[in-house]
């Protein structure tokens, strides 16, 4: 994989220039692939995700919402 | 700077278990995951929602914290460098990505659980679980976990090699 390796003229070692390997470019290109199928089907299913949603409040009922402030309360504020 | 052969050895034991308990401990969570998703009783929910919580908090951050820090002592105590080698710079992408969604979706968790523990049986049973987030990230610690293993040729060009430290 290291095709673009050329002698260096200084010496005897070799200089390794630039040359993306195969193996990085069909990772990048799989890798692209996989993410846009889930961007896709994210979509596809109400796309309620993102780095958004893990900053905010998870979705919950008024009812729920109650609660969870009552069980708060109750275990004084600790959780 | 290059470590001793000894540090070298102790970060190397000490990156591959912590590693690997990432991946076990993100297995164990994906199965608790699945188990609130697909149970029909609120007491497998709550607890499946409190053990998710646990294990998130008490083994799967401490370990993936573990695991990124040996990785970058590992890259930058040796020749192979932080930013020198593709699988290496690859590798260190993908932790970071798989550490910051785990910090940023544990308070999630955290959340649904408190939430979990508020509802009522009729409720709870429709609460859900966690499935993909732990799956993405088995997927991604796999994944990494096999670069590292196989270490393929290539060299990004972005650091100079030293001869002394050539492979």
């Amino acid at each position: 994989m290291e095709s673009g390796a050329e002698q260096d003229p200084q010496g005897g070692s070799t200089r390794h220039l630039a040359g993306i390997p195969r193996w990085v470019k069909v990772f990048v290109v799989v890798t692209v692939t996989v993410l846009l199928l889930m961007v896709v089907a994210m979509l596809m299913t109400g796309g309620q995700h993102g780095p958004g949603r893990h900053q905010s409040a998870f979705p919950i009922s008024e009812r729920t919402a109650a609660r969870a402030v009552a069980t708060d309360a109750d275990l004084g504020g600790v959780c | 700077m290059q470590m001793t052969p000894p540090i070298r050895k102790a970060a190397l034991a000490l990156h591959i278990c912590t590693s690997v308990g990432w991946i076990g401990a993100a297995f164990a969570y994906l199965a608790l995951a699945v188990a609130a998703q697909v149970s029909q009783q609120a007491s497998t929910v709550y607890s499946a929602w409190m053990g998710m919580e646990l294990i998130g908090w008490a083994v799967i951050v401490p370990l993936g914290c573990l695991a990124f820090l040996t990785g970058l002592l590992m890259s930058l105590g040796t020749s192979w460098g932080l930013l020198r080698h593709y699988w290496v710079l690859i590798a260190l992408v993908l932790t970071t990505l798989a550490l910051g969604v785990l910090l940023l979706h544990m308070p999630t968790v955290s959340q649904t659980a408190e939430l979990a523990r508020a509802m009522s049986e009729a409720e709870a049973v429709t609460l859900g679980g966690d499935i993909v987030h732990p799956a993405v990230g088995i997927g991604l610690l796999i994944v990494i976990a096999v670069l590292n293993i196989y270490k393929p040729r290539g060299q990004t060009g972005l650091m100079q090699q030293r001869p002394d430290l050539a492979r």
